[in-house]
């Protein structure tokens, strides 16, 4: 006993944040009746280690980069808790959450629009520790931080504006920005989307060589759930507000268990030329909407595998499997 | 195979404050009929430009607009502007451009919209139109009631068949079709490129398919053509290029592809596409080319044969 | 290892402005306009202009007369202001000891070599003496002598108008009647005197050569003293022609110049600055404020902004500087607040804003650090293309007799042209050239506001 309560708490000390029940409703007011809600996150639980990449992996509209923002506070929660390193900040005002700030950064998806226009790459770097009254040093943590992204010789990129460098360098203006605080907990929405294909990768690797020298946790938020692998150690897959499916990368995808993640797996081509003879296994239909979900299992409408009933009216709880896998489904329970 | 397409030395060069931009530097393939022709390349490197060339959408500036675009032996690119539109545009090659799901306009009903051409180029009357329509979205997967609906009452999905029905309301040979699952769920771009295979083959359709996605265009590709810098680099079928690619480029575009199927080590390609208005002396991938030899740096390597149908513009390989 | 923060947006301005053609025209204008009226304001220095509503000032000036350079298409009849005063005039006096009395006799000769009558005559007598007894003599080059004036002259400035006065013109016609010279119609006297007798009367022409005025004057005391200046008035004077308060034009106009332009900008700089300010304030705090002031800015934009600023002239007597206060008053919320909102709420739906907040900036700082700067291509073209309107605006009450009563401004000038009869007798130089140079102003800023467009509407750019 004494050795469970020691895996326990050893676990609790290496939770950087722990999400519980997690829900963000958007009002939409309306004239003389009541409003409806736009519900982004429908009821999510998971934890981030210290030092780990989570990918969150969802269509979009299944609320990944609502989820994503809220864990940062740039989104209030509806209901539920997030504590991060054992303070529970889910009711915290803006005001008091300097510290927060300081520890927790954003990697946008657009890398047009995440860099001001106006400021210089020096500045756009310099602005966090400004603001942060950092006093010392900043022109060498400035210069540390475009190295780390290798972004050299330095002197040729901190004078330049945004618009004069390519996507993949923004990206690493916005990688280093991030990084400049030395935070401890990153949320990269979609960091890679908008770059070029053979651009991805080098960001993608750079990431994770960044992470383990400064031992950064991740919550890594895309569609792709290829370069999922490239850069995570567990993955959490989501549909319509809530998590489906959430283990080790290798198990997930060699070993899909909830029918989205197996219909999501098989939609994706690899390239290979035979492609083209066949038609691809793939489910109909689309999300659905935040607005109007189906009644219980909300992926009732679209999965082969439902039983008319019992998906219909009870929503599948995510429950635990064997190596750590949690899966939130009837039909899965019941093979199982 | 029947050529159905073949563009010989396209050029498109337009004037910006900065210099000239060669978007569209000597293009060249074949589009076989019944095959579906993949113009892959990253941002930037000329393949949307190529597109519209042969659609003749030009921009304001056009500096050098020459080459040959000849479907089914007549030269189109010597047409007036007036026969091209009466009689190529839209009727022989038509278009789903990208982003086009978006531009539909929303105050009017799809039914109409899909209408809309075959009242214009084919002369129809507005309810013999109508019905076509509803014939289309019904090809495209879409139930007919659709037809009544406006476009904001649809997905992502559903708007990108409608903008395809669009496309083939007067019966093309070839169709162009430029990112047409960029911003779809995984899932939908699956099934849209079902909807395509499926069409390909019961309407004996030609498709040029442009994307900087590898992975995507083997789910339609019988050929590719590979483009960088404004020009074409590698042309061949699929199995050569997926299997075998020559061009350091294609190799190195092929190994930055994550898969998740299988496990590899990806690689990427260190520095930046070429300045179109400035490029590269010599062969303009030459700064990031893992074997850059000195002639590289100095002449420019032709398109040239190395195989029947196999074109490789690499000074590694002799023709 | 700071740069300066916007270099880039305001380069993009000075690019635009310098690279078409448009806006280098209208930069010319300005440029052009702003040169000669620093020139002209050194040739006319301050405390000319100071003097505008002082009558006395202006007397030596002709009445009601247009430009010099009229001239060049009349063939240089039009005859020029000639003053005949101090070394022209030959003086001598002597004191009678046995008589005791002093006579002082002033003897001014001046050449006409115009085709032309004169507009006006007037003699100004400067006599120190208690009282002094005068006999003018008008002698044409021909010999014909004319008396004038008989009389007695006080103490001080006396003026003899010889235009308009009715003894002088008496005086003139029985002059003429001793001599036999009769007149066939009325003539005024300025035409009288310079008359070819032999011209007829309908069309008269002027004698040339050398003409004389002679003014005897005896007083009793030996330090009696007479001085005189004979003002012949042209019909031309200056760059500019003369009102009806013998003002030269030339220095309202030059005056007028800083005096529109600062109005113009100083009004356009504030509501431009306030409104683009008070917009973006509106939409980034959101709720509540946004609220209010989007309200506020309603009743603004309803409130009918002319007649608001006639009653309170009417009411008020009130100056061009009050006028501006109240102008920037009535213009703090306007069109621009909902523009400046639309902007910043695109602005703010950017990426880079929503990343400021998560390293902790303060809305505030991001509010002038991030936003405001991009407001500022629209903002300085809006200024550029503001600035007509209200150039426009204080010349338009000015006309209306609502503006400042004391400034020498351009609608101003246009107003006493129009009270002035400006139009009935076509007196064409005072009303078209204070028009003129508004509309050169607003043309100049037009220009330069259609080289900006392409700044401010993204459309227009080039890839």
């Amino acid at each position: 006993m004494w050795r469970a309560f020691y895996i326990r708490g050893d676990l609790l000390m290496s939770n950087l944040i722990e999400v519980q029940d997690l829900k963000v409703w958007f009002p939409i007011k309306r004239f003389l009746k009541k409003p409806i809600f736009v519900k982004a996150v429908n009821g999510v639980n998971f934890h981030l280690r210290k030092g780990e990449t989570l990918s969150i992996v969802g269509e979009s509209g299944s609320g990944k980069t609502t989820l994503g923002k809220t864990c940062l506070k740039l989104i209030e929660p509806t209901s539920g808790r997030i504590i991060y390193d054992g303070r529970d900040i889910t009711h915290v005002p803006n005001k008091e959450l300097t510290w927060y700030r300081r520890e927790s950064q954003i990697i946008y998806q657009d890398p047009f629009s995440s860099l001001n226009p106006l400021f210089t790459i020096y500045r756009i770097l310099e602005e966090p520790l400004i603001i942060n009254d950092v006093k010392n040093e900043r022109e060498e943590q400035v210069y540390k931080a475009l190295q780390d992204v290798k972004l050299t010789p330095v002197e040729e990129f901190i004078n330049k504006y945004p618009h004069m460098l390519s996507g993949g360098q923004r990206q690493r203006v916005s990688i280093a920005r991030a990084l400049i605080l030395r935070p401890r907990f990153i949320v990269a929405d979609e960091p890679v989307s908008m770059l070029d294909v053979s651009v991805r990768v080098e960001i993608l690797y750079l990431l994770k060589e960044l992470q383990h020298k400064y031992n950064i946790s991740f919550l890594y938020i895309t569609h792709d759930i290829a370069t999922v692998k490239y850069f995570s150690d567990r993955i959490a897959v989501m549909y319509a507000g809530k998590i489906v499916e959430m283990g080790d990368i290798k198990d997930v995808v060699t070993e899909p268990l909830h029918p989205y993640t197996r219909a999501l797996i098989e939609a994706i081509p690899d390239p290979d030329p035979k492609n083209r003879f066949t038609e691809r296994k793939v489910i109909p239909g689309e999300p659905p909407s935040p607005i109007n979900l189906p009644s219980g299992c909300s992926f009732h409408p679209r999965c082969p595998y439902s039983d008319g009933q019992r998906c219909i009216k009870e929503e599948p709880l995510l429950r635990d499997f064997n190596d750590g896998r949690k899966v939130a489904c009837h039909y899965v329970e019941t093979v199982y | 195979m029947e050529s159905l397409l073949e563009v010989k030395d396209l050029r498109l060069y337009y004037r910006t404050v900065r210099g000239t931009v060669k978007a569209v530097d000597s293009v060249s393939f074949h589009v076989y009929k019944g095959e579906t022709l993949a113009l892959v390349g990253e941002s930037g490197c000329g393949k949307t430009s190529t597109a519209t060339a042969i659609m003749r959408i030009l921009p304001r500036n056009v500096d050098t607009y020459a080459g040959e675009v000849i479907l089914n032996g007549t030269n189109i690119m010597r047409m007036d502007n007036e026969r091209f539109r009466k009689e190529i545009a839209w009727k022989k090659i038509s278009m789903v451009f990208q982003g086009a799901m978006n531009a539909l306009n929303p105050v009017i009903k799809i039914g109409f919209q899909v209408a809309e051409p075959l009242i214009i180029h084919a002369k129809m009357y507005k309810d013999d139109a109508l019905s076509k329509a509803r014939e289309l979205l019904e090809l495209v997967g879409l139930p007919s009631f659709i037809a009544d609906r406006y476009p904001h009452e649809l997905s992502g999905g559903m708007k990108q068949r409608v903008v395809i029905a669009m496309a083939l309301a007067l019966n093309p040979s070839v169709v162009i079709l430029d990112e047409p699952t960029s911003a779809l769920d995984v899932i939908t771009q699956a099934n849209i490129m079902n909807l395509l295979k499926k069409l390909k083959k019961e309407e004996s359709l030609s498709y040029i398919l442009i994307t900087h996605d590898l992975a995507l265009s083997s789910e339609l590709a019988d050929r590719i053509a590979v483009m960088y810098g404004g020009k074409l680099v590698e042309y061949g079928t699929a199995e050569q290029i997926y299997l075998d690619a020559k061009h350091p480029y294609s190799q190195k575009l092929l190994s930055s592809i994550p898969t998740l199927r299988t496990d590899k080590k990806l690689e990427f390609i260190p520095g930046s596409p070429p300045d179109l208005v400035s490029p590269p002396s010599g062969c303009c991938f030459h700064p990031r080319c893992p074997y850059v030899m000195p002639i590289c740096k100095e002449k420019e390597p032709t398109f040239q044969r190395i195989e029947e149908d196999r074109y490789v513009a690499c000074f590694l390989y002799k023709g | 290892m700071k740069m300066p923060k916007m270099p880039r947006e305001l380069q993009e301005i000075a690019d635009a402005i310098l690279h078409s053609k448009a806006g280098i025209f209208g930069l010319t204008i300005l440029v052009i306009t702003i040169i000669l009226s620093t020139l002209a304001l050194v040739y006319v220095p301050f405390n000319i202009a100071k003097e505008w509503n002082n009558p006395l000032f202006w007397q030596r000036n002709p009445r009601l007369t247009p430009p010099s350079w009229v001239n060049v298409f009349f063939g240089g009849k039009l005859p020029e202001t000639i003053i005949v005063a101090n070394e022209s005039i030959r003086k001598y006096s002597y004191y009678l000891e046995t008589a005791g009395l002093k006579y002082n006799v002033l003897e001014a000769k001046f050449s006409y070599d115009y085709q032309d009558f004169p507009s006006e005559l007037r003699l100004m007598l400067y006599v120190n003496a208690e009282k002094i007894l005068t006999d003018i003599k008008w002698i044409q080059p021909n010999g014909i002598e004319i008396t004038l004036w008989k009389g007695f002259l006080r103490d001080g400035l006396n003026s003899i108008y010889i235009s308009s006065q009715s003894d002088v013109y008496n005086n003139i016609v029985n002059s003429l009647k001793r001599l036999n010279l009769t007149l066939s119609i009325a003539m005024r006297p300025e035409i009288i005197l310079f008359m070819d007798n032999n011209s007829s009367n309908n069309n008269p022409t002027p004698v040339n050569g050398i003409y004389t005025l002679k003014i005897a004057a005896t007083s009793s005391n030996r330090t009696d003293d007479v001085d005189a200046a004979l003002i012949i008035y042209g019909r031309v004077f200056g760059l500019a022609g003369t009102d009806d308060k013998r003002r030269d034009l030339f220095v309202g106009l030059v005056w007028g110049a800083p005096i529109a332009l600062s109005f113009g900008l100083i009004a356009a700089l504030a509501t431009s600055f306030l409104q683009t300010f008070i917009g973006s304030l509106s939409a980034w705090y959101g709720g509540l404020v946004d609220e209010v002031i989007q309200r506020i800015t309603d009743v603004y934009m309803i409130l009918p902004f002319l007649p608001i600023l006639i009653t309170i002239s009417i009411v008020y007597r009130i100056d061009i500087w009050t006028l501006l206060l109240v102008v920037v008053g009535l213009s703090v919320f306007g069109g621009s607040t909902k523009t400046a909102r639309s902007m910043t709420l695109q602005i703010m739906t950017e990426q880079y804003i929503e990343a400021a907040i998560s390293y902790g900036a303060s809305r505030k700082r991001i509010l002038f650090l991030y936003i405001l700067p991009r407001l500022l291509p629209y903002t300085l073209a809006n200024i550029v293309l503001s600035v007509p309107s209200y150039v426009f605006l204080e010349a338009a009450l000015s006309v209306l007799g609502l503006g400042d009563p004391m400034m020498p401004t351009w609608g101003k000038i246009i107003s006493d042209a129009y009270s002035g009869g400006a139009v009935e007798h076509g007196l064409w130089w005072w009303i078209l050239l204070p028009s003129a140079l508004i509309i050169l102003t607003a043309i100049s800023f037009a220009f330069i506001g259609l080289a900006l467009d392409k700044v401010v509407n993204p459309r227009l750019r080039e890839r």
